[in-house]
């Protein structure tokens, strides 16, 4: 874009409307800072809880307000606020507040001196994520990635005295380094088959005969492929099972909810840059990826890999929609329904994931592995609220009825089927039988298992917290598959 | 509130009155679940008895506004009704579901012990599900009642259930499940391919060629028979009912025999039959097949069988395969058997599974060749075992007797072959059937266990009278529940007569060409 | 376009050039004359000790990583400095200023946690 002054720059780049768009992702930095503050101020520790809640409040107010008066596009058009990012916001906002919650009394002894650079994580991921979805530009993107990502390397390493946890760091990182440089060699593809790195602008150009060329192409790919590591899809999906596991549960319950979404959030907005030839290729890359998932799964005795396994196969699932979209001819209307869809399935996720993997993070307590399926062993003699809530949990995520997740797929699979891909639904409805495989094993241990008075008896008490958290991500499973009206109509 | 609502939900208050219950307070919780379902039981007897058979209207239809699904339908999105009513097709099943419910919470007196307050929880969600899926009348909440109402049994087996319950359960479960999905799929593309979720509005727009057309009708058929077919069951689905009758606790097979499998039979004839009619015409042959074979192997299952319970449950796949072959008969004699022999089967072998439950409670073991001479110490016992046998082999003056006469009479107009296979049924019937009451009641008593044993107490017996006057009162005036399928089934045959001269005038059109006479032309366009 | 560029290779050349012709000059016209100490490494003015592969603190990372990330961060004033005037004349250099205020502060942040987290010390 050209300007007749500088006057005329500025006031393209900044207005009044601008802040309002781009107010939950100054709270949320303004938080992160405030947390290194505290860190360095001597007696200002004690302020930490405070400074979060507030910070994750004010987040979500902040991008409620955007819900009814979205901003649209400001800053030159980098950055946009629509009511889908403002919901996508309220989610990260909401996920991160959950996922700290979890992590109150979680970690030993050895990491409470670090407990400030912990709490800077939650509010430093979901100020990344805003800008991932809010980017209207490649490199907005990138900068929102890469806040989002080097916090999550260092604190998947966070307990650094177990070497599960260091592993997960390094392997994290290194592949995330991958990814991103993948990414960016797309994006620098891109830029030069079309000299501009605006979403809008790129889109703009779709039908151009620039954007068969093998440059063009090549960039899209290579873009799309650096997405598909972050959200872990087939064949980029080895290192989440390490990394989930490795990583201390409230973080990985940031990695497997947030990341994924965040990275749908911006996937499916520019998964026009993918040609229509392609729609086969995606659709197989989501079965494949279900069915990875799935069948990983299903061999897994520790509940933590077996969940990352299967946030792996959701992950496949989501990934469907963008072959409905592509299936479409790039129809604009099929690619908002695609992108509502995800929205409402990783709603849907977000807490029904939360929820269990904060259940998990309460019965681990840091070292003390009960997260295995023989740890979980008659837990309902025990603590029948518990396992309640947890059998709720992975009924939500085999997709019945009643719960969010059934509702979830029914959006996914609607896009599918407008399209005519019934044998893709029907091939993914069945992965979804062998996701119950293991979802019922959970609960079948839970529920229809002897107590186990060795391993189910050591099971912590459930803290005040953790049990608040553990009941609003119930209700949000309930709500979202009993009444999903109300979270449709914030779509509009 | 209206009473279909208070109805399908009333279960649903007890349990949650159940939960808030202290665990140790059993004989509190017995009461309130008991309390229950006899009001449910009393308000679906007058339910049924406000019920007009005569008109095939939806009755007691209630409406209310649950949400939209946005995009399909033009864009306009779909608005998903909470909508309830009753038809002939459904009557006769929320009546039998009603009444059941009361016995079999009776009788788990005498086999639950353990874990009391979450299995009555579980039993009276169950009683919601259950009557939540003969009740909707909505596409969507439907699906919602019948994967919903697999969870409770999923945990009465798995919790209360015989020493290889889990392998029983879960498989239970991932095959309904794998049906189900397959049938959401179906689901969604019918919704979306007719803009409407409402039950009475889809049976007018799915057959028609214009919204949906031929193709689609026919993967769709499949889909929904898929799901419906597994959970009857239909052979070769049926591997995972004799697991879940054998493990489950009595209460479970009861249940399971009672109600559970009559939601396959209903949405065959609701959904499969109902939808596409002229694909059900097409498949005809192919269902009444697999419903002949149903019949013949399950009996010849039953034979071979050691166990009183698994007997009972394989005479289950023998039993249904009438009801699915009198259905896919697709005449009017067939369908009302077939709906009559739903609530006989529900009835005869939800007795026999009682009874069985009840000398398990007292010797522990369920193998035929355990007992023998348990007439001599049981006579109360005996007398309802053969009562119950009887009804299940079709004695005549029995219910048996006509819901299968009815079946065969049906298949006979369309297939004399099936028909005719279908028949030698009855015999296995009766000999298996037959041969184990002999071997477990009479002869000399060899066993001293056997001497020992208490006959029925007054519970016992008290739960079981209901249930044997209706076997009676069925096999003496059948018509008194056959008059309220009048209006319903009348419909359900208007189109499928109308289907098959659509069938036939397509058939004629594939023979038109340019050497047709143009009368001819217009003659089948405009009856088209 | 690519005439533009010429003077650049020119001049690219020039250096080029003039390097090898002076290495060549020396090397032909140099008197040479070879002694031990000539061939040994040279380090300021004295003779080496020791190995060169000796084992270096992970300290010196961590400040060489915290160096380059001040060092880069302070680079991005350079363009507000060149700007600043024109910014002024168009009547926004008050709130760019403030601006690039925040920016300072929020370094100056960073350095401060650093620092009081003992990174800048190196003997703990």
């Amino acid at each position: 874009m050209t300007f007749q002054s500088t006057q005329d720059a500025f006031d393209a780049a900044f207005s009044t409307a601008a802040l309002p768009a781009v107010l939950p992702a100054v709270i949320l930095s303004v938080g992160a800072l405030l947390m290194l503050l505290i860190e360095i101020v001597p007696g200002a520790r004690a302020s930490r809880p405070i400074v979060v809640l507030a910070t994750l409040v004010g987040a979500l107010f902040a991008n409620f307000t955007q819900l009814s008066d979205p901003a649209g596009p400001v800053l030159d058009g980098i950055y946009a606020s629509t009511p889908e990012t403002a919901i996508w916001g309220m989610l990260f906002a909401a996920g991160a507040l959950l996922a700290w919650v979890y992590s109150i009394g979680y970690y030993g002894e050895k990491a409470r001196p670090f407990l400030a650079e912990h709490d800077m994580l939650f509010l430093s991921a979901p100020a990344g994520m805003t800008l991932m979805v809010c980017s209207q530009d490649l490199l907005m993107f990138f900068v929102g990635l890469e806040l989002l990502s080097l916090p999550l390397y260092a604190r998947a390493a966070f307990r650094r005295e177990r070497h599960d946890s260091v592993e997960a760091g390094l392997k994290y990182f290194l592949l995330g380094a991958f990814a991103a440089a993948t990414y960016l060699f797309g994006a620098s593809l891109l830029y030069l088959a079309t000299g501009t790195i605006s979403v809008m602008e790129l889109k703009m150009m779709m039908g151009d005969t620039i954007t068969t060329t093998p440059v063009f192409l090549a960039g899209a790919g290579l873009l799309v492929a650096g997405i598909f590591f972050k959200i872990s899809v087939f064949p980029f999906h080895m290192w989440v099972p390490d990394v989930y596991e490795g990583s201390p549960t409230p973080v990985t319950t940031l990695m497997a909810t947030g990341t994924k979404a965040a990275a749908f959030g911006f996937l499916i907005p520019i998964s026009f840059l993918l040609p229509t030839e392609a729609t086969g290729l995606i659709a197989a890359i989501a079965l494949l990826t279900m069915a990875a998932g799935n069948l990983g799964a299903l061999v897994q005795t520790n509940i933590k890999r077996m969940l990352a396994y299967s946030g792996v196969a959701h992950a496949g699932t989501i990934l469907l929609v963008i072959a409905g979209y592509l299936a479409s001819g790039r129809d604009d209307a099929i690619g908002e329904q695609a992108l509502h869809a995800a929205l409402f399935y990783l709603a849907a996720y977000l807490f029904t994931s939360t929820g269990s993997f904060g259940l998990l993070a309460m019965l681990e307590r840091d070292g003390e592995d009960l997260t295995t399926m023989r740890g979980i062993r008659g837990l309902a003699r025990r603590r029948p609220a518990v396992a309640a809530a947890m059998t709720l949990f992975m009924l939500s995520l085999g997709g019945i009825p009643a719960t969010g997740g059934f509702f979830g797929k029914w959006f996914v699979f609607t896009v599918l089927v407008q399209e005519g891909m019934y044998g893709v639904a029907i091939l993914g409805a069945l992965m979804s039988v062998v996701a119950l495989g293991y979802y019922l094993r959970v609960i079948v241990n839970l529920w229809m298992e002897p107590l186990d008075e060795a391993d189910t008896g050591r099971v912590a008490p459930v803290t005040l917290p953790a049990g608040i958290a553990t009941a609003v991500c119930a209700l949000g499973v309930l709500v979202l598959g009993l009444m999903p009206g109300w979270f449709l109509d914030l779509l509009g | 509130m209206d009473s279909l609502t208070a109805l399908t939900f009333l279960p649903l208050v007890g349990a949650l009155i159940v939960l808030a219950m202290p665990a140790a307070k059993e004989k509190a919780i017995r009461l309130v679940a008991l309390a229950t379902t006899l009001v449910v039981a009393v308000l679906g007897i007058a339910t049924y008895l406000a019920f007009d058979g005569a008109s095939a209207a939806l009755q007691g239809t209630v409406e209310a506004a649950w949400f939209t699904l946005p995009y399909i339908g033009g864009g306009e999105g779909v608005p998903v009704h909470f909508r309830l009513g009753m038809d002939g097709l459904s009557v006769l099943m929320v009546g039998l579901t009603a009444v059941m419910m009361p016995i079999v919470i009776l009788s788990t007196y005498g086999h639950i012990h353990t874990r009391v307050k979450e299995f009555f929880v579980w039993m009276l969600v169950m009683e919601t599900g259950m009557l939540g899926v003969f009740l909707s009348m909505d596409l969507v909440l439907f699906y919602v009642f019948w994967e919903v109402s697999l969870v409770p049994l999923y945990f009465l087996v798995g919790i209360w259930g015989g020493a290889n319950r889990l392998y029983a359960t879960v498989k239970f479960f991932l095959y309904t499940v794998a049906g189900s999905l397959v049938m959401l799929v179906a689901i969604i593309a019918l919704v979306h391919m007719t803009g409407s979720t409402d039950i009475g509005r889809l049976m007018e727009m799915a057959s028609n060629t214009d919204i949906v057309s031929l193709e689609n009708q026919s993967w769709m058929f499949f889909a929904f028979a898929l799901a419906f077919a597994i959970k009857v069951p239909v052979i070769p689905f049926h591997t995972w009912l004799a697991d879940a009758h054998t493990e489950a606790p009595t209460s479970g097979s009861v249940l399971l025999a009672g109600v559970l499998l009559k939601m396959g039979t209903y949405g065959l004839l609701r959904f499969a039959i109902g939808f596409f009619p002229m694909m059900a015409l097409q498949n005809r042959e192919l269902f009444m097949a697999l419903g002949a074979i149903g019949i013949v192997y399950g009996a010849l299952l039953a034979m071979a069988q050691t166990d009183i319970k698994r007997l009972v449950a394989c005479s289950s796949v023998s039993h249904l395969g009438f009801v699915v072959m009198g259905m896919f008969a697709l005449t009017e004699t067939g369908l009302r058997g077939s709906v009559l022999q739903m609530v006989n089967h529900g009835l005869s072998t939800g007795l026999l599974f009682l009874l069985i439950g009840m000398i398990y409670e007292r010797r522990h073991t369920r193998a035929i060749a355990d007992f023998g001479g348990v007439a001599l110490s049981m006579p109360i016992f005996a007398f309802f075992f053969i009562v119950s046998m009887l009804s299940s082999v079709g004695l005549p003056g029995l219910n048996g007797f006509v819901g299968e006469f009815m079946i065969l009479l049906g298949s006979f107009e369309a297939s004399p072959l099936w028909g005719t296979i279908g028949v030698t049924g009855v015999i296995f019937g009766a000999i298996y059937l037959l041969s184990a009451t002999r071997r477990l009641l009479f002869g000399p008593l060899t066993r001293k266990e056997n001497e020992e044993l208490q006959d029925l107490n007054l519970r016992e017996v008290g739960l079981m009278v209901p249930l044997v006057l209706l076997c009676v009162w069925i096999g003496f005036k059948p018509n008194d529940f056959l008059s309220e399928l009048d209006g319903s089934i009348d419909a359900l045959v208007v189109r499928i007569e109308a289907a098959e001269t659509q069938l036939q005038l397509d058939e004629t059109a594939l023979f038109l060409d340019d050497s047709t006479p143009e009368p001819a032309v217009a003659l089948v366009e405009a009856a088209q | 376009m690519l005439n533009d560029y010429l003077p650049i290779l020119i001049m690219v050349g020039a250096v080029v050039g003039f390097g090898i012709v002076n290495l060549v000059i020396s090397e032909l016209l140099g008197a040479k004359r070879r002694v031990v100490g000539k061939g040994q490494a040279y380090e300021c003015g004295l003779a080496p000790k020791g190995d060169s592969r000796m084992r270096i603190s992970i300290h010196f990372y961590l400040v060489a990583v915290l160096f380059i990330l001040f060092d880069v961060e302070s680079l991005l004033l350079l363009p507000w400095a060149i700007s600043a005037k024109s910014l002024t004349a168009a009547g926004v250099g008050g709130t760019v200023f403030a601006e690039v205020t925040a920016f300072v502060v929020v370094l100056g942040l960073g350095l401060a946690y650093v620092w009081r987290k003992g990174g800048l010390t190196w003997d703990r």
